[in-house]
């Protein structure tokens, strides 16, 4: 930090009318056009009635038919787990089937070449905005200059905006100690709630210059030539692909083995399965940052949902339904992994409310939603955003009955398992668990990364903790569904 | 940034036309059909017509019986000594009811479908190595019609669903050996896992296997950073490499030795029934003659294996010496899984711990069979020059091609029909050639037939469910021929020790008794009550003795004393 004394609340000038207006299209844009879009409120009028209706009638039918209400919901589950499971199988198989070389594909995502990217003469390059949000992170804007600062662009091309809430004074100072104004212009976002990262994404895109946009953040350490080689994939594109995903990654994998878990399922999700997902034109889940947007199509769906915590999921999800695709780009971008449990279990609490608002939120309008994705795409969306967090608090539940069952110290348990129930269960533990473990494995195999393959058989302990996040995930839910749990950044001080 | 049309594809060569040609879709199902229809027709002739039954065929439809329709019916009864993938097969069939079960055609039907499958693997296997259709059907024929496979897909034994595992894997390994690609190495693991289910001989593939993963990735990987110069950099990237390839190959099999030893665990109380149980392998090899062991099992070792696929090792040396380097890498996956069940075969028959037995060699077959189509792939690809005997070469080669399947098919025969070398197969001698006059192929082709005629008594006598107690170790041709097997008390049954415990008190009306030598030393009613076969219990009388002769069984049934 500098000598010189952070500003006074009072001295910071107030907002132009230019800046208010940004700042009210950033908070209420979305909400106010497409309100059935927004989560800023989760459950509809409608929804909420549904939902009484269900439990109204459920429970009741659960007391008085105990066994067979057991049955059905266990079968249920069983015959869901199993769907769940097979698709996921069934995309990894389309990602590993050969592509043909000209077509610039490799496993399923875009693969250029560094010689490829750099072939584009710097005058036919596009004019790229490029948003770095940040929140109370004064020792993270070190990191920037040797991270997105070390792009291959050019300066001139560049937009990059450094976003930060007019009041959070240390970060903006320590932004402008560290050389990072150099490259990046600092954006002030007039504070108001949410205090979110989309709030502020949306606020920068109101003065966006570039054709394209892209988002980091402010300690993520990307593939220098990634905006070139977006350009470039841009190019061979059709109009109707709007995002190009990059792949995320952790430059710290080997530091414990949560680091460790975590690096594994980034690698299996980016690498496999949002290929495989896109491969067959399924809506994806968009990753937290490298998500290459086309500028225009960006502001015509206003932008990110303030209100909701995975705001990038949901941008795929309505980029899906207004006749968009995603595809995902061969570039990596790496990131920190949380190496503290109870800092990773805030941020996957956070993942799994985001879906399940994003889930619910776009579910709002089911024949609409199946109107505009076409079945298998709203199939798929189900079996993604949805089934993600409730298989995962599931889990844990099937494996407590299953040790229930096998000790035989509970009469009870043994009644709800009737002989078909048993061997179908056994199957999805034996078969389901093995699949959900192997697929991780390959993916190992594929992307070349032996060190990982140990912590890779012991998967099945960190679903356990991916429970626990989910169960705290249904509590914020209900309590505060649109509460940002920050993630503290720079635990991999090394 | 308008986007670039894709380029238009490259024109197809003028003489292919394929709107004419059958694509690979049809051929297969066609090559299938076939196959199975041809396969069902012999089965019938065989099974039903001459009765050229095997016991373990009919104790695994046993198996499948208890687990349908005996008394307590439940799906762990279908029993965890052997693999259960034959067994699981053939309870559609079953439930089904368009064949009934008592024919016993029923284990023919799943052998016949399997063989059928594998039939149309080897052709699509031709195809994948572009023979032509000239070439691929040869193949396919010299591959269906060897006697042994036609024997064993039509007697419903498990040989036919192994070498269709086998198939697929060793195809897969031999295709990831080429071109390095994961999802082929996923699927040979995945075929090994099946194929454990099975038959444990599997593990030797997959063993094997996995050697030759770890070689050949390892010596790529090696060569891959050849400019590494810290020679303990170098081993990382090998060693990082080979853990991941040979995980990958080995988790599908591990996970299937694991979940099915904890199922058998839990149901049974035994991880491994397959080695330990009374009715496995170690306890029928005890009971049984003993086996010859070092040079003398050695020298049978390799009759055997010459009896079964004769041209394998000649075939081994020969792509050795010839093939390119392509086909020779593929060359090395098939040896790599077949020649895996191989070694172990040879490895346990020298040292006792297996039975002598022929179609513990049929591994050699498909080998050969595989070994000969590469062969002529590389040989159809010569380049041919124009010669003024060109017609008379063809003719030549196609009448020596003839020939040497003649002669490895009559080699084949020979030793199927030989006492020594097809102690499981000669009695089909008989049945093809009635003047050949050897009594012990008579009896075998005779047998069961005691069981068959005990079956129909207690089903003449509509006794009520749980009437009869018996050991299924050699009664389960009894339950498996009988039109009301709810009648039996079986070792599957939840209640079968209570009931052996106190047969009168438990309802039990008949004992079905085998004598206390050989395999009946096993039989649980001998345990339980010694001298039973002599004697019966107190109070109960002598009902009926069968005489089997000197190959089978006799049995007594006893009636006994009750309150009514």
């Amino acid at each position: 930090m500098t000598g010189e004394a952070p500003e006074a609340a009072q001295d910071r000038p107030a907002p132009t009318e230019e800046e208010q207006r940004w700042l009210d299209e950033a908070v209420n844009g979305l909400r106010r056009e497409r309100p059935d879009m927004s989560s800023s409120v989760v459950l509809t009028t409608r929804q909420r009635y549904g939902l009484i209706v269900v439990l109204v009638v459920l429970i009741p039918l659960a007391l008085a038919f105990r066994n067979d209400t057991a049955v059905v919901l266990l079968a249920g589950l069983n015959v869901a787990y199993a769907i769940v499971v097979a698709y996921r199988v069934f995309l990894v198989t389309r990602v590993l089937r050969p592509s043909p070389p000209e077509s610039g594909m490799r496993a399923g995502m875009h693969h250029i070449t560094d010689e490829e990217a750099r072939a584009v003469p710097d005058e036919d390059l596009p004019i790229y905005t490029v948003l770095l949000p940040a929140y109370n992170e004064p020792g993270i804007m070190s990191r920037l200059v040797s991270g997105v600062g070390a792009m291959e662009y050019p300066r001139d091309k560049l937009d990059v905006q450094l976003l930060l809430e007019a009041d959070d004074v240390t970060t903006v100072a320590a932004a402008e100690a560290t050389g990072a104004a150099a490259f990046a212009r600092v954006v002030l976002v007039p504070p108001a709630e949410p205090r979110t990262k989309p709030k502020a994404c949306n606020y920068g895109l109101q003065q966006a210059r570039g054709e394209l946009t892209t988002i980091y953040d402010a300690e993520d350490r990307p593939d220098p030539l990634q905006l070139r080689r977006a350009v470039v994939a841009f190019g061979r594109v059709g109009e109707d692909v709007a995002c190009l995903q990059a792949r995320l990654s952790y430059h710290n994998a080997d530091q414990n083995l949560l680091t460790k878990w975590f690096a594994i399922e980034y690698e299996t999700w980016f690498g496999f399965l949002l290929p495989g997902l896109s491969s067959v034109g399924a809506p994806l889940p968009l990753g937290g940052t490298s998500n290459h947007l086309r500028t225009d199509v960006l502001r015509r769906l206003h932008g990110w949902d303030p209100f909701n915590v995975t705001e990038d999921a949901d941008l795929g999800m309505r980029l899906a339904r207004s006749g968009y695709h995603s595809e995902v780009l061969d570039s990596v971008t790496l990131e920190e992994a949380n190496s503290d449990p109870i800092n990773w279990a805030r941020q996957r609490s956070r993942w799994n409310k985001g879906y399940l608002v994003t889930a619910l939120v776009q579910l709002r309008h089911p024949v609409r939603l199946a109107r505009e994705l076409g079945a298998k795409a709203l199939v798929s969306l189900i079996l993604t955003v949805l089934a993600t967090p409730v298989m995962s608090l599931l889990n844990p539940v099937a494996w407590l009955l299953s040790l229930g069952w096998w000790t035989g110290t509970m009469p009870f348990i043994a009644s709800i398992f009737p002989g078909w129930l048993v061997y179908l269960s056994l199957l999805n533990l034996f078969v389901g668990n093995f699949a959900n473990v192997y697929v991780d494995v390959v993916a190992l195999r594929q992307l070349r990364r032996p060190g990982l393959l140990w912590a890779c058989l012991a998967m099945p302990l960190y679903w356990v903790l991916m429970a626990v996040g989910t169960g705290k995930a249904f509590v914020q839910l209900i309590t505060a569904p649109s509460y940002w749990e920050k993630t503290a950044h720079g635990l991999d001080a090394a | 940034m308008a986007s670039t049309p894709p380029e238009a594809p490259p024109e197809a060569p003028p003489e292919v036309r394929p709107e004419t040609r059958p694509g690979p879709r049809a051929e297969a199902c066609a090559v299938f059909g076939i196959a199975l229809i041809a396969y069902l027709v012999i089965a019938r002739w065989a099974i039903v017509d001459h009765n050229l039954v095997m016991g373990d065929a009919i104790s695994r439809l046993g198996n499948a019986t208890y687990a349908l329709d005996s008394r307590y019916a439940h799906l762990s009864a279908i029993g965890f000594v052997w693999g259960p993938i034959p067994t699981l097969t053939m309870l559609p069939t079953m439930a089904v009811g368009l064949v009934p079960h008592t024919s016993w055609f029923v284990p023919s039907v799943s052998s016949c479908v399997f063989m059928a499958a594998s039939v149309a693997v080897v052709n699509g296997i031709g195809r994948g190595w572009g023979l032509t259709r000239a070439w691929r059907l040869a193949t396919t024929l010299f591959f269906a019609t060897n006697p042994m496979i036609v024997f064993y897909a039509v007697n419903g034994m498990s040989e036919a669903y192994f070498i269709l595992f086998l198939l697929l894997a060793a195809n897969r390994l031999s295709a990831w050996i080429v071109d390095d690609r994961s999802g082929d190495l996923a699927l040979a693991g995945l075929w090994l896992g099946f194929g454990y289910l099975v038959r444990y001989e599997a593990l030797a593939a997959a063993g094997a296997a996995a050697g030759m993963v770890a070689l050949v990735g390892g010596w790529h990987t090696w060569m891959e950073h050849a400019d590494e110069r810290d020679l303990r950099e170098r081993g990382k990237h090998v060693s990082g490499r080979v853990g991941l390839d040979v995980a990958v190959l080995v988790m599908p099999v591990v996970t299937a030795v694991a979940a099915f030893a904890l199922v058998s665990w839990i149901v049974t109380g035994q991880a491994f029934a397959q080695f330990s149980s009374t009715y496995g392998n170690s306890s029928v090899i005890q009971a049984t003659a003993p086996a010859a062991t070092g040079l003398s099992a050695l020298r049978f070792s390799i009759g055997e294996l010459a009896g079964a696929g004769p041209l394998a090792l000649p075939l081994v040396c020969l792509a050795a010496l010839w093939l390119d380097k392509e086909r020779r890498s593929r060359a090395l996956g098939l040896v790599g899984v077949f020649g895996g069940v191989l070694a172990l075969t040879a490895l346990l028959q020298v040292t006792g711990k297996t039975l002598p037995f022929l179609r513990f060699w049929i591994a050699a077959i498909p080998l050969e069979v595989l070994l000969l189509g590469l062969l002529a792939a590389q040989w159809a690809q010569r380049p041919r020059r124009a010669h003024r005997l060109q017609s008379l070469r063809a003719v030549a080669a196609v009448g020596g091609l003839v020939a040497l399947v003649a002669a490895t098919f009559s080699i084949t025969w020979s030793a199927m029909t030989n006492t020594i070398y097809g102690v499981q197969e000669h009695q089909i001698a008989t049945v093809v050639e009635p003047w050949r006059d050897r009594f012990d192929e008579r009896q075998t082709l005779a047998q069961f037939t005691a069981e068959r005629r005990l079956a129909a008594y207690l089903d003449a006598l509509r006794l009520p469910a749980g009437s009869v107690l018996v050991d299924v170790l050699d009664g389960f041709p009894v339950v498996a021929a009988s039109r009301d097997p709810r009648q039996f008390v079986i070792p599957s049954d939840f209640d079968f020790a209570q009931a052996l415990s106190d047969p009168v008190h438990y309802g039990v009306r008949y004992l079905l008794t085998v004598p206390d030598a050989g395999r009946g030393a096993n039989d649980a009613l001998n345990m339980a009550f010694p001298g039973v076969y002599d004697n019966g219990l107190p109070g109960s009388r002598l009902l009926l003795q069968v005489d089997s002769g000197d190959l089978f069984p006799d049995w007594r049934l006893y009636r006994l004393a009750s309150s009514r």
